[in-house]
């Protein structure tokens, strides 16, 4: 049992999101770091799909109600577990009435913007639709389809390993720093062209790839608006709406692009210019407002291959990890 | 078992004579080895080669025997910071707590935490950043 102390808006319980339901008109949610949440459950010897808290806006603080093993992914938030200094990327153990503190992000070239509290046997609230990621949106799933407040009581799940075995000070190297990608000292996304990419000028075509897009304040789960040199159709486009999914970039009458990031609606109407593809979309999602960021045309079995890479990091991870578990009780 | 095997055995054998370390296990699927070493006997005692340099250990005991030194409880890459960040975890002249930890040992994906043994001031860093360590290596020694 976890209770909230603090938490600012827009921190919410996410899984890895709910798919299937596009067809419904039900979005995907889910993490936006998705690798810092798989992460974070392998350390716990978790299913990877635990629900967990996802904070992007600081200070975060909550008590522990009894013994839990935890786990801190995404961003470095200089966590303090009654004031004592935790390693970020790593499991802990906290007794019971132990108080949890996350500060703002730390600054630095690979500064990210949301952290996650991943705590042994998951955040336990209900399925809805086969997810426990909140749905804003729609106002169901996570803690009653909101965010957290203060006073809120998070039940955890049942444990497959006892706290503090060997979990504790158990820690993953980052996938960022592990899986780095860049261009020009910039982060980089890699994307697909989408159907309407063909119908923009060359120069502007030209100047998506080779241009800096900074995010703009309007970026949230929802989306991210960027702003950059405007993308310009050889001639206006009037669509109807059609369906889109987290990833696409839509380009507005105004040239400046918009990514649609977890809790995207499932239709829109805007021309479609180009598609993040899935394996770049945790990099996005942990791009902080107000950072730059560069895009990478990719193709089809590049972004195959970059979900196999993501898929293989992810399994050394958990056989690391269990083998250290799995030392750990022979040792005692 | 196959003479491949054995082979192999015989090699892990070698290997764990030469280490400090006191028990093996390797399981795989539908088998285990635990390759023990037996105490030594006295009259056998680890052949101390003649005019032979003392190993960093012996070298870091005999120099501050007062002292307490710190070291690898896995073998790995060592880190003084961690990856996410650029000021080291426990620099010479830090105070630091028991418990508290004060290198990192990269091993493939994971980062295993080396601790304080108990509280003191790290007076001597005995391995450079980044550089392989051995089980048992000295890594600092707080005064």
């Amino acid at each position: 049992m976890i209770e909230v102390l603090g938490a600012g808006a827009l921190t919410t319980v996410q899984d890895r999101g709910r798919f299937g339901c596009l067809r419904w008109g039900v979005g995907t949610a889910g993490a936006m770091d998705s690798m810092a949440l798989c992460a974070g459950n392998i350390l716990l010897g978790n299913d990877r799909d635990c629900a967990a808290v996802e904070i992007c806006v600081f200070p975060f603080r909550v008590r522990f109600g009894e013994e839990c093993a935890f786990a801190l992914t995404g961003a470095d938030c200089v966590a303090k577990l009654d004031g004592a200094a935790l390693i970020p990327w790593s499991a802990h153990v906290a007794r019971a009435g132990q108080e949890l503190h996350l500060a703002a992000p730390q600054a630095g070239p690979m500064r990210a913007s949301r952290a996650y509290l991943c705590v042994a046997g998951g955040i336990d609230v209900a399925k809805v639709l086969d997810s426990r990621s909140t749905q804003l949106r729609g106002a169901f799933g996570g803690f009653e389809g909101r965010p957290l407040q203060r006073g809120d009581v998070l039940r955890t799940g049942a444990t497959k390993r006892a706290p503090g075995k060997a979990a504790c000070g158990l820690g993953l190297v980052p996938p960022q720093v592990a899986l780095p990608l860049e261009r020009d000292g910039c982060r980089a996304i890699r994307v697909l062209p989408a159907a309407e990419y063909e119908r923009y000028t060359p120069e502007s075509r030209a100047s998506f790839w080779s241009g800096e897009w900074k995010i703009t304040p309007q970026s949230d789960r929802y989306g991210y608006r960027l702003s950059g040199v405007g993308l310009q159709a050889n001639a206006p486009m009037e669509m109807r709406s059609h369906g889109i999914v987290p990833g696409v970039i839509q380009v507005p009458p105004d040239g400046q692009p918009i990514v649609q990031m977890r809790d995207a609606q499932p239709t829109g109407g805007y021309p479609k210019f180009a598609t993040v593809i899935e394996a770049d979309m945790w990099r996005l999602g942990q791009a902080p407002i107000g950072s730059r960021i560069r895009f990478v045309e990719a193709t089809w079995d590049e972004a195959i291959d970059a979900l196999d890479e993501l898929d293989a990091w992810l399994a050394e991870a958990q056989r690391h990890v269990s083998l250290h578990a799995g030392t750990g009780k022979t040792a005692a | 078992m196959t003479d491949d095997c054995i082979e192999q055995v015989r090699q892990l054998a070698g290997w764990l004579g030469g280490s400090g370390i006191e028990l093996l296990e390797l399981s795989g699927p539908g088998r285990l080895i635990r390759l023990r070493r037996g105490p030594v006997h006295a009259g056998q005692a680890q052949p101390q080669a003649d005019g032979a340099a003392p190993s960093p250990a012996q070298a870091v005991e005999a120099v501050t025997a007062s002292a307490t030194v710190v070291r690898a409880n896995s073998v790995g890459v060592l880190l003084h910071a961690h990856p996410l960040r650029e000021q080291p975890l426990a620099a010479l002249g830090d105070e630091v707590a028991q418990g508290q930890v004060m290198a990192l040992l990269k091993v493939g994906t994971l980062l295993l935490p080396v601790t304080a043994p108990c509280a003191g001031i790290v007076s001597r860093v005995l391995a450079a950043n980044e550089s392989i360590i051995g089980w048992g290596e000295p890594l600092f020694e707080l005064a």
